[in-house]
């Protein structure tokens, strides 16, 4: 019966959000504004021998029918070309250019470029599995009908806000212009941007065509939000691992000088001593000690429901990533997604926006796929000197992981997001305990006592 | 809050001005509207900012509120009903004047939108409590604002010449507010007023077309639609199939000299017509009866009276005793009770004028209130009521029907009917006192009922079939049935409307509920037709004489044949919720009158405007504390974002500067304080007054706060003061 329920819910939200959509492009706030006009005036002004309401009547009436019929005389023939930054972050302000080219033989005026978020409804498995953070909390009604619910799924698959231009577009017929357009990410990930739309608004204001703009699909990658860490964490020591001489990018000399010997075959050539080959007559190499870089290993754990929780999950991984110093250090990044994921970056191997992307893509799986996750740090545990697992919560399965952990890696440093109204089981002492609520202002906190201490 | 104030609707330089003078000119308050105005639009040239942030948009929110429930409740105290409610739109600009001034004069755009909201308002503290990202939108009250100042400045606008300067007047503001609210570079001017043209004639259009549609349904055009003024037409329930449900609200009060219950008329009709009473206008048949203003007197001691002829003034100083009536008029015009040998309305409060019709109606005009007035009988023939008398065209032509309105009988069945009745009951052998005592015989063995359930089929009709078959109903069959049988009889009838006056109070008040409304007949006995001449003069100013039957000599007697049962049916004791209700209405109705007499309207005024001064002032003085520029808004410390509360290192500046002179421009704060001016003592402490300043400065950190006060506070203490 539940099912049901929510089935028809997700049904009827989709049918009535697409026309919700539909009116709220179609008609401007000066549309709306009259329109509320037309009918207070029609109900105040019904005694027309005492007050003269009914001329505000007659008049929002009219204007609100010459605005519907005009806009329809308005059209474009608009191809567009986005030049988009490669990566953006959550929460920071893009600004990009668009050039427009006016494929039409007349002037084209007063027109608005905007893009259109891909359709944001939630599917029905997402909608009856992911409820909004501290749904229970609200009355019966919103608890029966999940109107909140689907707003906030709606909000989380939106991925921008407003994304219009911050100016009217002019052009001649047959003309190029270029405007600048604007938006916010909100949501990490891979955005599409496919559905460019100039809008017409008539004379008054009152109501806009949106004329589709043939563009083409271009893609954005938008980064995590990431928090500065300050000395939050100073991980493990250097060991013998690839990422030393052999994955540098660092040409010459490294490490210290360890001595001399005969010149084997395949030697570089740089590495030969020319004054020991002169004063010896055999040819002579130098040999350096091979420098040792750190590897690191950042665990993120995606089970658990997509929510405001696993984001700040994601953002405080992704701040780990940003602050560890990859010049001189590896960082592997683990996480089950539809399959075990390793990814490196660091040093001579990739650089750490390849582990941004990687989450940036990261999504909460939804099952129990701590085994796997074990397994994974259990393949590639004895290559890690220091480790950092961040967790959404905590549960008696998370604690078996980590102790499980514990016992293969040295350092191991647990971060847990959550508060006493959402953690199940009590978090180790050790643990670094994160409010999601606020984020930042817990890192605040917790450096603050590092640094008294 | 969000960007999204960039984007805001916001509405040019000077509309709201215009606006706002626009209605002052509508509404008679010119002066208060220039000063709204010069506030309003002095933002533009003042420097005044203010920082309000929510909390004092919250507060200016609620002085508008408390401002709406004032004027309601002034409203409500007049008793006008929901119409009379609705009086507030009038007052609309200056309610929400607080508001329009906080944003006007606030450091922000915009105003969020949950200041209306208690509601939103908990929905984002729950919100941002489960660390949710809230966007609160924000709302730019310039064009709303402009709205509600147009619809209050048409809300009292009537008048053809009126309505057409208004209409003019809201084409002109309406056009500046579609054109200049739209960013400068997509204007285009030539499709905007060839567009706003269409407007223009569209809306003409429309309004001339709603003005023609309301006439023709009040003239009658949708079936039984013809006016709603019971003064003029009186719909009763004969032939509905109902049971009759009476209000037992307080409709008027009297202070009688007479001990005994009678009849207060309020409404007279004279013609008949498909179970509808109709007030029919003998001089220009075709329309309906004509009120006329009652003599008023420019003397200072007749202020207030209203006379049927101007020889009346001095009745109230030669009469003895007076009615004296106090109630609510929820209509701009509407009857009024009064005797039947009235001369004389004094004391009248709250009331512009008095129109009394030839049928004896009378009707309060411009009296959307509690009104209060006493009722002084004369001792000549009754002149409130006009003789019986063969009606005249508005063209000055003689009605084709030889009788007088009151002795007809438009429909032919009922024609006949009571003819047959009449002649029956043998009332044509009899004089006319006999003729009504029959009458009364006649419906004597009739039962009062407000259980109504004769539906007529033709041929019959209701009040036939009440008079001869079903002999049981309501006053209004026994007061028509009574009127057409008597007119059959020969004699002139009208049909009355009003109370009964039975339920007494203490101090010889009679209280009119709406179960003492009552309806009986009038009879014109003892008089004779007889030819008058009559000068007229027509629609087109051209005088004409007439001769015309005018029926003489007679007099009008109530003739109420409703079985005296009706009024135990009817009016039960009132129970004590009535009772509480009549209290509340007596005490609300008398501090009324109380407030709006002469004697207590200049203090009652006065106090007003004490407390309206001294929450003025106060408003001022909190105001004046807090006053920006809006060239510095930020104060000194500019680099400060908007939401950013200044470090408590910035109020030891004063005492700094008279220190060590004034920090010169380029000089970082350290450096300027590094100066031999501070002991060994100062220094310690200045130096972690400054790193942690610094790190609330530069590291947002807030958690230093308590602390770097305290030390601040340490330091002032050890500085010469300014």
């Amino acid at each position: 019966m539940k099912n049901l329920w929510l089935r028809f819910l997700h049904w009827s939200y989709c049918r009535t959000g697409r026309w919700g959509w539909i009116a709220a492009r179609r008609i401007r706030p000066l549309g709306w504004g009259v329109s509320v006009l037309a009918v207070v005036s029609a109900v105040l002004g019904t005694d027309i021998l005492k007050s003269s309401v009914f001329v505000v009547f007659a008049t929002s009436t009219a204007l609100w029918s010459i605005s519907f019929i005009t806009v329809f005389f308005r059209s474009a023939k608009i191809f567009a070309s986005r030049e988009l930054p490669q990566v953006a972050s959550v929460g920071e302000e893009v600004h990009f250019t668009v050039t427009a080219q006016n494929r039409s033989k007349h002037r084209l005026r007063a027109a608005l470029l905007e893009e259109w978020p891909p359709n944001p409804n939630p599917t029905l498995e997402e909608f009856s599995h992911s409820p909004e953070p501290g749904e229970e909390q609200r009355n019966p009604v919103d608890r029966t009908f999940l109107f909140y619910r689907w707003m906030w799924l709606q909000e989380q698959k939106r991925g921008f806000t407003d994304f219009e231009a911050t100016e009217y577009l002019d052009v001649e017929g047959n003309a190029t212009a270029k405007v600048q357009l604007r938006f916010t990410p909100t949501q990490r990930g891979l955005l599409r941007f496919s559905e460019m739309r100039v809008r017409l608004p008539d004379p008054f204001g009152l109501f806009q065509r949106c004329a589709r703009v043939q563009a083409e699909t271009d893609p954005l990658i938008v980064l995590p939000k990431r928090y500065p860490l300050g000395d939050l964490l100073h991980l493990g020591q250097s060991r013998l691992h690839l990422g030393g001489d052999i994955a540098s990018n660092r040409t010459g000399q490294t490490g210290d000088f360890l001595h001399l010997r005969d010149y084997r075959p395949g030697d570089p050539i740089r590495s030969l001593d020319w004054k020991s080959w002169a004063r010896t007559g055999t040819p002579v190499v130098r040999e350096y000690e091979d420098s040792f870089f750190p590897r690191f290993g950042l665990i993120l754990d995606t089970t658990g429901p997509v929510g405001a929780i696993f984001e700040e999950a994601v953002s405080v991984a992704a701040s780990f990533v940003s602050a560890l110093d990859t010049e001189e250090s590896l960082i592997d990044l683990l996480f089950i997604r539809d399959q075990a994921y390793r990814v490196t970056a660091g040093r001579g191997v990739a650089k750490p926006i390849r582990l941004l992307e990687a989450l940036a893509s990261v999504q909460a799986n939804g099952r129990d796929s701590l085994e796997d996750l074990s397994a994974l740090c259990k393949r590639h545990h004895k290559q890690l000197e220091a480790c950092i697992a961040i967790f959404p919560g905590w549960n008696a399965p998370r604690a078996a992981f980590a102790s499980q952990l514990r016992s293969q890696i040295e350092e191991l440093h647990l971060i847990i997001l959550g508060d006493e109204s959402t953690l199940e089981l009590n978090p180790p002492a050790d643990a670094l305990l994160l409010n999601p609520k606020n984020v930042a202002l817990s890192l605040q906190q917790l450096n603050r006592q590092l640094a008294r201490s | 809050m969000n960007d999204a104030h960039l984007r805001l609707l916001k509405p040019p330089r000077l509309l709201l001005g215009g606006a706002v003078l626009f209605w002052g000119a509508f509404t008679d308050h010119a002066l208060t509207a220039l000063a709204m105005a010069l506030l309003i639009e002095g933002r533009h040239w003042l420097d005044w900012r203010w920082r309000f942030g929510a909390t004092g948009y919250n507060r200016a929110w609620v002085l508008s509120l408390l401002g709406i429930a004032g004027l309601l409740t002034m409203l409500w105290l007049n008793a006008g009903g929901i119409v009379g409610l609705l009086g507030f739109i009038e007052w609309l600009p200056v309610l929400f004047l607080p508001l329009i001034l906080a944003q006007q004069y606030g450091e922000e755009e915009a105003i969020p939108a949950t200041v209306f909201s208690a509601v939103a308002r908990h929905r984002v503290k729950k919100a941002e409590r489960l660390g949710k990202p809230v966007d609160i939108p924000m709302v730019h009250l310039g064009l709303p604002y402009f709205a509600f100042t147009i619809l209050a400045s048409g809300y009292n606008t009537f008048g053809q010449r009126e309505r057409l300067f208004y209409f003019a007047g809201l084409l002109i503001l309406v056009a500046c507010a579609c054109y200049f609210v739209t960013r400068q570079n997509a204007r285009r001017p030539l499709f905007f007023t060839l567009a706003f043209i269409f407007v223009s004639l569209f809306s003409a259009a429309i309004s001339t077309g709603l003005v023609a549609t309301y006439t023709w349904i009040s003239k009658g055009g949708i079936y039984n639609t013809r006016s709603q003024n019971q003064s003029l037409l009186r719909t009763t329930n004969i032939g509905k199939i109902k049971e009759i449900k009476q209000s037992r609200r307080l409709y008027w009060r009297m202070w009688s000299p007479r001990s005994q219950p009678h009849l207060v008329m309020t409404g007279s009709y004279n013609l008949y017509f498909k179970t509808r009473w109709e007030s029919r206008d003998s001089e220009g048949f075709e329309g309906f009866d004509i009120f006329d203003a009652l003599s008023v007197s420019n003397e200072p001691k007749n202020e207030g009276e209203f006379a049927l002829d101007a020889t009346l003034f001095d009745l109230n100083e030669t009469a003895s005793s007076a009615l004296r009536f106090r109630g609510a008029i929820k209509d701009n015009r509407k009857e009024i009770p009064l005797s039947e040998y009235v001369g004389l309305i004094s004391d009248a409060q709250e009331v512009d004028d008095i129109e009394i019709s030839r049928l004896g109606t009378a009707a309060a005009v411009n009296a959307d209130s509690v009104i209060d007035y006493r009722v002084w009988d004369t001792l000549q023939t009754p002149i409130r009521a006009e003789s019986p008398r063969q009606s005249i065209s508005r063209q000055g032509e003689l009605s084709s029907y030889s009788q007088p309105p009151e002795l007809r009988i438009p429909d032919d069945d009922e024609q006949i009917a009571f003819a047959q009745l009449s002649r029956r009951l043998g009332l044509h052998t009899m004089s006319d006192r006999d003729k009504i005592r029959a009458v009364y015989d006649y419906f004597r063995d009739f039962r009062y009922t407000k259980n109504l359930t004769i539906r007529a089929q033709a041929p019959s009709t209701p009040l036939l079939k009440f008079t001869t078959e079903v002999k049981a109903g309501h006053c209004e069959y026994f007061a028509s049935a009574t009127a057409l049988l008597l007119r059959a009889a020969g004699i002139p009838t009208r049909y009355a409307t009003g109370f009964s006056a039975r339920e007494k109070a203490s101090g010889g008040e009679f209280l009119l509920r709406g179960t003492h409304g009552h309806a009986w007949c009038l009879a014109y006995i003892n008089g004779q037709p007889e030819v008058v001449q009559s000068t007229f003069t027509n629609d087109t100013g051209e005088t004409k004489t007439i001769d015309r039957i005018v029926w003489t000599g007679g007099e009008w007697i109530e003739v109420d044949t409703t079985p005296a049962s009706w009024s135990q049916i009817d009016s039960p004791d009132p129970t004590w919720q009535e009772k509480w209700a009549d209290w509340w209405q007596r005490l609300r109705e008398d501090f009324q009158i109380w407030r709006s007499s002469e004697s207590n309207r200049g203090w009652v005024n006065l106090v007003l405007l004490i407390i309206g001064g001294l929450l003025l002032a106060f408003i001022a003085f909190r105001l004046a504390g807090t006053r920006l520029r809006k060239t510095h808004p930020h104060t000194p410390q500019s680099l400060y974002g908007h939401d950013q509360e200044p470090s408590p290192f910035v109020s030891l500046m004063p005492r700094l500067e008279s220190l060590l002179g004034p920090r010169p421009p380029g000089i970082a704060l350290r450096t300027w304080l590094k100066a031999p001016e501070f002991t060994e003592e100062q220094q310690p402490i200045l130096h972690e007054t400054l790193a942690l300043h610094e790190s609330y400065r530069f590291n947002q950190d807030r958690h230093v706060t308590e602390q770097l006060t305290q030390l601040v506070e340490r330091l002032k203490q050890t500085l010469p003061p300014k």
